[in-house]
């Protein structure tokens, strides 16, 4: 197995401190457009039900298991 | 005027100091990778600019390019892809950052590669500091940035690991939507960046 990245790898020794944004400064400062806003969670919800079909055929397929060793 | 169409490095304005500008191939193989940097960054609060939001339209490109750079706090710069074809546009976009730190501009540049002491051979004039090292690998290229940023607030990498796994596989259902056979099209890095802000402030790195 490779290492993995290490902080001696660093660019520098010094940390960069940068001024965090808040969401809507970021969105304002990308131009995101609200049809692009709804598609991200459009696609988000899409993972959430992937998710939610996994684990419902993970604890179907527990159950199946359970009632077959009974 | 538009944010990506400034010509001066000059103008870092309020937003402009907390973006990042990040300059990496765009092919298939490197988007897990790309997408991985994007949530990575806007999970910390800072906001990715890429040369996708310089449109093709010819004039005066190089100059946005560059002013896009320049209205960026730092810049990230990968200049793993090393082989043939050979790949001209990330060196090139590295130097033109360095003409932005070096004109006096408060700019910060992290080069990073996939090898470990591979830099100093491709790179010589770039010698005495150390790139970041991903080894090509998504959760070493959190580790990696992470440790970029001064600890303040940061979130746990696993959490950070974890998110951005969320928005890879978010990135696959916006290629379906968009029917593109890429992510790096405008109009989908801004919905991954949308994605990305929604995945940072339902898990709370973000407000």
């Amino acid at each position: 197995m490779k290492p993995a990245a290490k902080t001696a790898e660093m660019p520098r020794n010094k940390k960069i401190v940068i001024e965090r944004a808040t969401v809507s400064e970021m969105l304002e400062t990308l131009h995101v457009r609200p049809s692009e806003v709804r598609r991200a969670k459009l696609a988000l919800a899409a993972v959430a039900r992937m998710d939610q079909k996994r684990r419902s055929a993970r604890v179907a397929a527990k159950r199946s298991k359970a009632s077959a060793s009974k | 005027m538009l944010r990506s169409e400034a010509t001066s490095p000059a103008d870092l304005d309020e937003l402009g100091s907390k973006s990042v500008f990040i300059n990496v191939p765009f092919d298939v193989s490197y988007e897990p990778l790309f997408v991985t940097l994007v949530g990575a960054l806007t999970y910390l609060g800072h906001t990715p600019r890429c040369v996708l939001e310089v449109q093709e339209t010819g004039q005066g490109r190089l100059a946005r390019i560059f002013g896009l750079i320049g209205s960026c706090r730092m810049s990230f710069h990968d200049v793993s892809r090393v082989g043939t074809p050979a790949r001209f546009n990330m060196p090139f976009e590295l130097g033109l950052a360095c003409a932005v730190s070096l004109s006096g501009a408060k700019h910060d540049i992290i080069v990073m590669d996939a090898k470990p002491y591979r830099l100093d051979r491709i790179l010589s004039d770039y010698k005495g500091r150390d790139p970041l090292i991903h080894y090509g690998r998504c959760d070493d290229l959190v580790t990696a940035v992470l440790d970029v940023f001064a600890a303040k607030a940061l979130p746990p990498v696993r959490d950070v690991v974890d998110a951005t796994q969320h928005l890879r596989r978010a990135a696959g259902h916006l290629k379906q939507d968009f029917r593109s056979a890429t992510v790096f099209r405008p109009t989908i890095f801004r919905s991954l960046f949308a994605a990305a802000t929604e995945i940072g402030r339902t898990r709370g790195f973000i407000a």
